[in-house]
């Protein structure tokens, strides 16, 4: 872990992107992936939990999530039944800072670093800060298992995801006018036979150069749960493997593929919402 | 559209063994609207309405119900499996906030308390329930439905 701060200094700046200075953004996760850890069992999640705990006071149990891979080319198929012997009760533990913005989720195969709006009148803090606060966590979790005697996760698949959502009456005022957040729609305009629509969903993929991943945008008018109100989520998910498990490729990946997730955002939505967001 | 759809020739998505697969680890929750009972989304305007309500409003020095009430009140109702009609919703002194269903000759109150405790009481032809040990509080949603 000795280059860690050669990691944070050399790529912590965010020059060269889009930034906004009121960003639509509710929620950001990073997410690494990795095979389950051989040996991390049930107590392990409290002894990890009680060595970040000054910066994590509060912990929630969870249903675990699946093991997701990009894969490319054509679907493989499988040729016998997989089984999988359950040796341990899975779970995923939630460890949240006192005020629930930050939190770290842990699994035997996953470790997520989120930063999300809980009041709602959050500031983002942006890039840098939270790549920061991955590495911190993510080396604190190395150096307990390595303390425990695990062997080190080999991280296969990183994912970057934002969630941004744009309320209505802010630049735009309903589906029939979703061509002014959505750079790429052309909407039907007037003498034309629909009136507008109701609501509208979308979903576009990319795919990231030299089969490094792929970027998901999806347009899904929610129910936002922290107050009821109908707005159109943005999902923007950067999905893909990392060149090998060595911290310096998986901050390297997790860079590019919030550089896609960014300018992705960009792209996808019109200058008169990037006046909205204050668009530097 | 739904995938029980009503033509018959056979397609395979293209992009199927692509498409975007949510892993889950997004925390905050939202649900998509087509996924929400009309029912819920009346309820939620009238939950948000309840932010504005002027101190002292009950004569007893009482706040509005809170945001953390009214985030645990929406959040609670998203999960309610089924239709039923738009609650009655009120205010309760102190801070919290009260519903009540009725359907026949059953009724369902439940209140959110100020510091996000849930208590329900279901009712049947006039008399309450009693429920030892608590039940699961959706359950009783199912109760209500079963009238």
């Amino acid at each position: 872990m000795s280059n860690h701060s050669q990691i944070a200094s050399s790529t912590a700046t965010d020059s060269g992107l889009p930034d906004f200075a009121q960003p639509p953004v509710d929620e950001t996760a990073i997410s690494l992936q990795f095979p389950p850890i051989r040996g991390f069992n049930v107590p392990h999640f409290g002894l990890y939990w009680n060595r970040v705990r000054q910066d994590f006071d509060r912990f929630e149990i969870q249903q675990p999530i699946t093991n997701l891979i990009e894969t490319f080319g054509p679907p493989v198929k499988k040729r016998r039944p997989s089984i999988e012997m359950l040796e341990l009760p899975e779970i995923r533990c939630w460890i949240l800072d006192h005020t629930g913005n930050r939190l770290v989720q842990v699994q035997r195969d996953r470790f997520v670093h989120n930063w999300r709006k809980v009041v709602g009148n959050e500031t983002y803090p942006r890039y840098p800060i939270l790549r920061e606060s991955l590495l911190k966590e993510w080396t604190r979790f190395c150096e307990f298992l390595r303390d425990e005697g695990l062997a080190p996760p080999e991280v296969n698949q990183c994912e970057v995801t934002y969630v941004n959502n744009i309320e209505c009456n802010k630049g735009w005022n309903g589906y029939g006018e979703l061509d002014k957040v959505i750079a790429t729609l052309a909407t039907p305009k007037a003498n034309t036979f629909l009136p507008g629509p109701e609501r509208v969903n979308m979903q576009a993929i990319y795919r990231l150069p030299d089969d490094a991943g792929r970027l998901y945008i999806a347009f899904v008018p929610v129910i936002r749960g922290r107050d009821g109100v109908e707005v159109l989520q943005m999902t923007l998910t950067a999905r893909g493997a990392p060149k090998s498990p060595s911290v310096e490729d998986v901050f390297s990946w997790i860079d590019l593929g919030r550089k896609w997730v960014v300018r992705g955002f960009a792209d996808f939505t019109t200058p008169e919402m990037h006046s909205v967001w204050e668009k530097q | 559209m739904s995938a029980a759809a009503a033509t018959t020739n056979l397609v395979t998505q293209a992009t199927h063994h692509h498409a975007y697969q949510n892993s889950g680890i997004v925390v905050n929750q939202a649900v998509p609207v087509a996924a929400v009972a009309q029912w819920k989304l009346e309820a939620f305007d009238k939950i948000a309405a309840l932010e504005h309500l002027p101190r002292n409003w009950d004569g007893y020095n009482s706040n509005a119900p809170s945001r953390a009430v009214r985030q645990r009140a929406i959040e609670f109702l998203l999960k309610v499996p089924g239709e039923f009609p738009v609650p009655l919703i009120v205010p309760v002194s102190g801070g919290g906030m009260h519903f009540e269903w009725s359907a026949g000759v059953r009724e369902l109150d439940l209140s959110i308390e100020p510091d996000g405790g849930i208590e329900a009481l279901r009712v049947e032809n006039g008399m309450p329930m009693e429920s030892d040990p608590p039940e699961d509080l959706l359950s009783f949603f199912e109760w209500l439905a079963a009238r």
